[in-house]
Parts: structure tokens; sequence; C-alpha cells
């Protein structure tokens, strides 16, 4: 039978040589792909996000007087493969570092000169630029993504440098600022993953620059996209 | 195909003649100035003022009037750059035909030439009723070339071989057209039927390729001492000791045809390669650089040809003129010399030969599917069955080719994989069960959808269908017309234009599909019974092995062990479809059988 | 044949028979083998240079931006070994500054980091490729790296060991992009322990590549 197909397909060889665009006449936005259209680099892409609701830990380490600890969750809406919407709510669990305890204790500072964070939020984009897969000792695959985001941010700020009016050091009081940021996402399963983001904050408080560098650890777990 | 040439030949002119026409209000005079501003307007790029303005002096004049042809070089002209492809060609073939103002010819042909190639078009008309049938007289090289080309078509599908073999000659011998000529001999050696129409191929064919490259072939032939081999023979029956074409026909050999089909189809992808590769770059201190091709059938090495130095500029200059259809040339060569390697028995090279075919040329789907079957019967069932799941991608959804489950079945047997056999079996009745259902019933074929979706795709009637999806894009394009359009009555003109056109292409179609459905109807049945056949044989097969005694050592042969770490990176399967891969799929498979 | 042979050929051949479900995404193992695409790896190159610019943001009185510099030996496609070295570019947080006005301390002299060299153990154990937004793919792999690294300050020379995860994005055959993150520590005197966390984009060149295998 193959035979007499590739037999059969000599005359339609013929047939071949006549010019023609095959495919090229189609319309964009239409669904099906056809063959000779641009084809996309995955199909059939086993991980799709589409309502990501995640958990995390992380770290706001950089500041010289205290290190935060954060506490967060967050909402994010994959509106494609390769944008998406975020927004997130944390919670901070401030240490004091030897540094400060030092100037505390010895030196008979008060706290309130200290600037601290207490909770922060955090909404913007997400964008999804790379998906990939890497083989593990060739046995397994470990998927997973880059991304990079932006943020804007509102912090409730408590303490800070003394001034005129505040001689004991800032009161409680709001920063607004922006959070660049990118990270890593690993899946695990279809709905589980793990995502690292690396973000530094950019905050503006009473007439003050604030620049804490924020790093977390999420788990996030997901709905699938039927995009 | 003949029904569909005779249709054409009595409507589609009168179609067009009288569409164009009856507009035409034998009045006064166009005016002058009206016909200037439309000049005007073109070369300021404001191309719907232009087809208005241009339409506007047509309606008020008459054939044969100053400007007339030049009003409807512009209105077409301005059509085309608008996107109304068919509008301007039905404008271009009325300039074309009348050929009343000389200087406007070779740019209406040229014109036409560069839609041909990019667009679907009505290819009675213009390639066939108006190139194939016209002496267009001198026409600059490359569009002589077209002309000839059409003609040397149109005289062979008539019958004409001998009419046809004088077009083709009178090609010059470089550029996309030669190419297409001397693919079309190739494959002329093939088909032939008669003594004399072997023999008007087997002289076209020598013509085409030149004695120059004949020559070159049979000395690189005896040089490694295959003097007596079958191609030598033929070649050696083609020229004489002059290395003049001189055609001895009792003296070919049997086979002949496949070996000169072969060397033709050779040559294409060779020559073409090489000047694809050198057209990247025209400068003209590159064009001097050395060119040669080697010419080579499923990686044995036939002969090598340098390109002289006074003729390598212009070579590849023509290449680069059409690049891209010079690249589909050579994609078209290297899948039908594949075919042809199948067909004779040499499957690793035509495997290899299908993994030269360039990406975009031939569709992805075929080439996979046939790569499977050369892998198979090269005794390399693994990969075949690799080729064969990543048919199963997305973008091949709609590939037609139930031979795939079978193959699939046939490969699955082989290992006694009984269970998947009859799954690969069960899931040929799911994609086509239905559908062979209804053919049983009678159901009228172009009505069964999978059978004419299937039939849509074949070569004859993809054409017709794919211009008739053409018709309707451009058609629903025109309600983007104006005011002044349709005030002037053009829109009107267009729309009747395209409608007509429309009901003539729809009515081919449906002609054509009464052919490709019979055919796609027959391939599922034939596919169904080979189904049938190997369920049985599977059946066969499990009572055979469970009768058998216990006695019998298993030898069973585990499957190839994926290492831990290697020079090549394994990516296991996972559902996921990545395209750079569809092509390394393999498939790691335990053999059951016991010995 | 034996009533029991004959049951049991009836039964395997009515479970033959049964219609299962298809192999889905993932199941093809339950259709007697396993799916793979197997390909070259790209790029396999032995000798690599870089270049990267970097930041070490976790001093409380300096942020360096680093520009970073080295050589990498690649034994195989599993492992290699790094000589790298880098140089801080210091700017000043104005903690310093910051302590004398506002609290009047004068902080005790730790020293700012100027430099590191550095030589690791390197293990990639993930190869693979990335779809950059679902159009172009580039091959990649993720590496490990492990080892001895030496720390310049301007106070102290302490040694100590570094320990971090890159990933690196080939271009093309000569060029990949690297994405470091790493924990440089240092052990003054043995006596503290001081952590460094680096970050750093680089620009890798790579040569020396061996006999190019052909494609199946």
């Amino acid at each position: 039978m193959r035979m007499r197909v590739l037999a059969g397909l000599l005359l339609p060889a013929l047939l071949l040589l006549l010019p023609g665009p095959a495919f090229s006449a189609k319309k964009k936005g239409e669904q099906e792909l056809e063959e000779s259209d641009k084809l996309p680099a995955v199909q059939n892409r086993k991980y799709r996000l589409e309502h990501e609701f995640n958990a995390a830990i992380g770290v706001l380490p950089v500041d010289a007087f205290v290190k935060g600890v954060t506490f967060s969750g967050g909402y994010a809406w994959h509106i494609t493969d390769t944008w998406a919407v975020e927004g997130r709510g944390y919670y901070l669990r401030n240490v004091k570092t030897s540094l400060r305890d030092k100037l505390e204790n010895n030196f008979g500072e008060p706290p309130q000169k200290f600037a601290e964070i207490t909770w922060y939020t955090e909404a913007g984009v997400v964008f999804t630029p790379l998906y990939g897969k890497l083989s593990f000792f060739n046995r397994t695959l470990a998927y997973g993504e880059f991304f990079v985001t932006l943020n804007a941010v509102v912090a409730r700020m408590n303490g800070g440098k003394a001034t005129d009016e505040e001689p004991q050091g800032k009161s409680a009081r709001m920063g607004f600022g922006g959070a660049p940021g990118f990270g890593i996402r690993g899946y695990i399963t279809e709905h589980l993953s793990v995502r690292f983001d690396l973000k530094s904050m950019l905050l503006y408080s009473a007439g003050e620059g604030h620049y804490p560098l924020s790093l977390m650890l999420a788990f996030s777990y997901s709905t699938r996209s039927d995009l | 195909m003949t029904s569909l040439q005779s249709w054409g030949k009595l409507i589609g002119p009168a179609v067009v003649m009288a569409s164009l026409c009856a507009w035409s209000v034998p009045a006064a005079a166009g005016d002058p100035k009206v016909f200037a501003q439309a000049k005007d307007a073109f070369g300021r790029n404001e191309y719907r003022l232009a087809a208005h303005l241009s339409w506007r002096y047509i309606a008020k004049s008459k054939s044969g009037e100053e400007k007339y042809e030049s009003a409807q070089f512009f209105l077409a002209s301005a059509l085309e750059k608008l996107g109304y492809y068919h509008a301007s060609v039905e404008y271009y073939y009325a300039v074309a035909n009348n050929r009343q103002t000389p200087e406007l010819l070779p740019r209406a042909i040229k014109s036409l030439e560069s839609i041909a190639l990019e667009r679907p078009l009505d290819e009675g008309l213009i390639l066939r009723d108006l190139l194939g049938d016209t002496d267009f007289g001198d026409l600059p090289t490359d569009l002589a070339d077209f002309a000839y080309y059409w003609q040397g078509i149109t005289n062979m599908e008539r019958g004409l071989d001998a009419w046809a073999s004088e077009r083709f000659a009178k090609i010059s011998r470089r550029g996309y057209y030669y190419f297409l000529a001397l693919y079309v001999a190739s494959i002329r050696v093939l088909s032939a039927a008669t003594t004399d129409s072997k023999k008007e191929a087997a002289l076209s064919f020598a013509t085409l390729f030149g004695p120059l490259d004949l020559g070159s072939a049979l000395d690189a032939l005896r040089r490694r001492g295959e003097a007596d081999s079958k191609l030598a023979y033929s070649l050696k029956a083609l020229i004489n000791d002059d290395n003049v074409v001189s055609l001895r026909y009792d003296k070919l050999p049997k086979g002949w045809e496949v070996e000169l089909a072969l060397l033709g189809m050779a040559r294409v992808e060779a020559e073409t390669g090489a000047l694809v590769n050198r057209a990247k770059d025209t400068d003209e201190e590159q064009l001097g650089m050395p060119l040669s091709y080697n010419v080579q059938i499923g990686g044995m090495p036939i002969y090598t040809r340098a390109v002289p130095f006074e003729e390598r500029a212009a070579a590849i200059r023509a290449a680069a003129a059409r690049l891209k259809a010079v690249r589909g040339i050579r994609g078209k060569a290297l899948h039908t010399l594949a075919r042809l390697l199948f067909e004779q028995k040499q499957f690793a090279a035509a495997y290899g030969t299908l993994g030269n075919v360039p990406r975009g040329s031939e569709l992805g789907s075929e080439i996979l599917l046939e790569r499977a079957w050369s892998k198979y019967k090269a005794g390399d069932p693994h990969r075949a069955m690799g080729l064969l799941y990543a048919l199963d991608a997305p973008v091949f959804r709609k590939l037609f080719a139930p031979e795939k489950y079978l193959l699939r079945g046939l490969i699955y047997r082989r290992f006694c994989h009984f269970r998947a056999a009859k799954i690969a079996a069960r899931r040929f009745r799911t994609e086509f069960g239905a559908a062979l259902q209804q053919i049983r019933e009678g159901k009228p074929l172009d009505e069964i959808g999978r059978v004419r979706e299937a039939a849509l795709r074949r070569i004859q009637s993809m054409k017709l269908h794919l211009f008739v999806r053409s018709l309707r894009q451009e058609y629903a394009k025109l309600e983007d017309a104006g005011d002044e359009w349709r005030s002037a009555g053009l829109y009107k003109h267009l729309r009747t234009l395209y409608k007509q056109k429309i009901d003539q292409m729809k009515g081919e179609l449906e002609r054509s599909l009464e052919e490709s459905t019979r055919e796609v109807a027959e391939e599922m049945l034939d596919a169904e019974e080979q189904v049938n056949l190997l369920e049985y044989e599977v059946g066969q097969a499990i009572f055979q092995r469970l009768s058998e005694s216990g006695a019998l050592s298993a030898a069973r042969k585990r499957a190839a062990r994926i290492p831990l770490s290697s020079e090549r990176v394994y990516y296991k399967f996972s559902g996921e479809y990545w395209t750079d891969e569809l092509p390394h799929y393999k498939f790691n498979i335990e053999d059951r059988c016991v010995e | 044949m034996t009533t029991t042979r004959r049951v049991l050929t009836l039964t395997c051949a009515l479970a033959l028979l049964a219609s299962p479900a298809d192999a889905a995404k993932g199941g093809i193992s339950d259709q007697g083998g396993e799916l793979y695409s197997i390909e070259k790896r790209d790029l396999v190159g032995s000798h690599e240079l870089m270049l990267a610019l970097g930041a070490m943001p976790m001093d409380a009185f300096f942020k360096g931006m680093t520009l970073q510099g080295s050589y990498t030996y690649h034994f195989t496609h599993l492992y290699a070994v790094e000589f790298a070295g880098l140089y801080s570019f210091n700017f000043a947080t104005g903690l310093e500054q910051e302590l004398k006005e506002r609290f009047d301390v004068q902080p005790t002299k730790t020293g700012e980091l100027l430099s590191i060299i550095n030589v690791n153990f390197v293990l990639k154990p993930l190869y693979g490729k990335f779809a950059v937004i679902n159009d172009k793919i580039f091959t990649g792999e993720m590496y490990f790296v492990a080892g001895y690294a030496h720390g310049f300050f301007s106070a102290a020379k302490p040694a100590g060991i570094d320990f971090g995860v890159g990933l690196r994005m080939f271009i093309n055959k000569y060029f990949s992009l690297r994405l470091d993150i790493r924990d440089y520590m240092f052990l003054p005197e043995f006596k503290s322990v001081s952590n460094n966390l680096f970050i750093s984009f680089g620009l890798g060149l790579t040569f020396g590549f061996g006999e190019e295998e052909k494609e199946d």
C-alpha cells in the first residue's frame, strides 16, 4: 500500500511544481494552526497558570539596623502565558541587628529612631519571557520559568530619623514607591510550584528614601489555564 | 484537470471581458486630467484615490482610447497595493491580453508573475489561457522564461510533447524557471506512457540538463569505476562522444527512467542549494567568488561542477531575484528525490534526504510520516515510532494519514506489544469510524466532514480551496471601501467581479472535490482493510504465543537503558511538544517477543 | 490444549480486547515504552571566558558593584572547574556618617571588601532549553558551584568558601548569558563568619569545540 501511495504521489509531484503559496494566505487570528504558519516553540504546554494563590516567607536583609522576616500571601492572575497581574500583602516580623542592640542598650537610643516597615502591600505586573525544561541526568525533567516583576508598593512604616518636630524619632506613617525585581519558578506538579523572588524596593516616606531588598520563597497553588 | 481547463477556457476570459466592459460607457472620452490625477495619486502612494480616479477615467472611456490601458494598469496596481489581488489580476490580464500599449506588457506580466509566486490566483485564466496560449514576442529574459515555462506546461497537459519540449528548451539556463523546468523534465521521464512520449521526455531532459553536466556526470562515474552502472549507460545514450545531446533510445537500459529522474532531482537540489547560499550576499566582489555544486543521490556523490566565472554573477542574481521560490523548488526536489529513493528500497538514503528538506518548504507532517516509514523499512522501529508520536502534536492535527495508525500497529506487533497494537487499531476507528460508516451508508462523499476536510488538502483541490478562501477575504474587505468608491460605482463593480469569480471557482472546487473525495474515501477503506488484517494477525499471534510451552527460554531483549550521563541529552516526553524536538523523538520499547 | 490453558488463553484474549483508556499525556509507558527526544548537546566547548557585572548588597557600610572575570574549563558536560576573580567598586551607604551624626558613635572598622579570588568545582546536572515568548528556543544549563574563596578586605585577607547556583543560556555557538547567585562565606581569623550575597549577570565566550557529531 505504501508503495502504491508513493508511486501515486509522483503525479501529484508534477502538480507540486505549480506555484502556490500553500497556506500563507491564512488570516491571522484564526484559531487553528496551519503547518506553514509560524509555529510556537511549545505546543500543548504542560504547565499553564491561570489563577495563582501563594504563601511565602521572605527576608529584607539589607538594612543595617533591622532585618525583616516577611510572611506574605498573594494572588496573581495569569492573563496569558507571558503576562500576569499580581497583588500581595506582607506582614513583617522585625529582628534587631546587633548594631541596633548596641545603640539602644549601650548608647540609650530610643527604638523610635530606627525606621522599620510594619507591613506593606504591592500590586503590579509580571512578565514571563522564559519557559523552559531541564533534563536532570537524562531521567527526569525540571520545568521552570524566569520572570520579571514591576510593582507599586504601599507600606506602613514606623520610626526613623529624628526631626525638629519629632525629636524622639518618626511616628507611624505611610510610605509609597515601587519594587522592580525578577524571579524564577519551579514546577512541582500541574498545580503546585515554588517561586523565588528578588525585588529591590524604592520607598519614599516623610521626605526620606528607603531601599530595602526583598528575597522571598513562595509556595503556589494555581489553576490551569485552557488558553 | 482537462474538464476544468475547458471550463476555464470558455468562461474565464468571457467573464473577465464582460465584467470589465460592463462599465465602459461608450460616451465621451475620459478626462485626461483625471488620468493625470490618478497617476499623481499613485505616485504619492494614495492608492485608494488612485484606484478611484483610474476607475472614473475608465468608466468614461472605451477600449482603444488613449490612456485607457494605462488607466487599467494603474487601477490594477492600486488594487494590488490595497490587497485586492484578484481584482488587480483581472486588470493586469486585460492589459496583457489586449497589448495596445506595448510598454505596459512587461510590467503587467511582471506583476502577474509576482502575484502568482506569492498568492493563489485563477491559474486556468492567467497561467494557461493567457501565458500558455499567447506568443508575447520580446520580453525580458526572466519574464520570457515565465511565459515559456507555462507554455511548456500547457502543451504538455494537452499531450503536445514536442511543442512542450520546444518551449522548455527556450528557457534560459538559470533562475527559478529553469530549475522548475528541469524538475518537470525529471517527472516527465517517469510519467511518459508511450514510446514516443518517452523519447520526447528523454530528449527534453537531456537538453535541459545540458551536455556539459551530462558529460561531467559520465566522466565522474567513469573515474570512479562505475562505467557499467545503469546511470552511466543512461547518460551514454543521451550524449555522443563530442558531448552533444544525441538520443539513442535503444541504448537506454531497463529502469533508465528512474536513474534520470533521480539525477535530475539531485541536480536541481544541489544547484539551487549552492545558489541559495550565495544569494544571501550579492555584493559585486562576492558574486565573482568560485561557485560549484555537488550532485549527490542519497548521500552518494555523482559529480561536481564549477560554474564558469562569466556565468556566476548572473546565476546568483537570478536566484536572488526569486529566492523564496528557488528555496521552494529545492524543498520539492529533495522531497521527490526521497520518495524515489524509497521506491528503490534505499530507505536509509530516503531518510537522510528527507532530513535535508528545508523547514517550511514542504509540509512538515508529510516529511515526518515519510521519515517514519523510511526508518521502519530501514530496520529502526524505535525511531520510526518516535516520529509517529511526533505526528500527534497539535499542529499536525489536520494531517490525514490513516496509515499512521497502521504503522504504529505494525511496530507494536513487531515487538509483541499486542495490547498496544490493538489500541492503535482502536484509535484508527475512533478517528475514522464515523466517516467510514457514512461512506458505507452511501452518504455523498463531499458531505462527510472528515472526507471533505482531507480532500481539501489534496493538491488539486487545495489550490482551488485557498483561492476561494482568498477571494472571500478580499470580498469581505470591500466593505472598507469609502464613499468615493461607492459613489463612482467601483465598489459595485468590484463586488460583482468577486461574486462572479467566487461562484465560478466554487463550481470548479466542487468538481475537483468529486475526484479528491473519492481518493480519500478509497484510502480510508483501504486503510480499514489493513487495520482489520493487522488485528487479525495480532489475534493470531496472541494465541500462538500463549499456546507455546513454558520451556522456551524467554530471551527477552531489554529496552535500551537511558544513560545517566551522555554526550546526548534525553528529554522524556511528558505530553508537551517542543517544535524543535519533533524530528528527534525515539520510542524506547521493550521487545516482548519470546524466541 | 488443557482446560486451564484454554481458560488462561480466553482470559488473556478478553483482557486484551477490553478497551483501556488511550495513553493520554505522559502515559506513554503503559503502551509498552517511553518516548524520548534525543538531541546532541549544543555548544560543548571546553573553554569559557566570562565577564560579569554584579552586586554585593549585604554589607551595611558599603554596597559593592562588582566586575568579575572567570575562566572555566569544562571537562565534560557534567562538571567543570572555574577560576574567578572579582573587583568590587564600593559605594558608601552613609551608615558611618549616620552613626556619627545621629548617634555620635564611631563604628569599629571591619574594612571594605575590595576583591575576591576563588576556585570552584562546577557541577552541571541540568541541561535543557528555554522558549522565549514561545517563539525562539535557546538551550541552557543550570549548575551548582562550591569552592575555596579568598577575600581581600581593606583590613584583612580572610579565607573562606563560596557556594551558589547559576543559570546559563546559550545565545549562539560562542556566546552565552549567565546569572549567578552565590554566597561568599569568609572566616576572618576563623573567629567569625561573614556572609556576602553576590548576584551577577555575565556574558560568556566559549571556544575549544570538539568534532561536531552528526545529528541522526
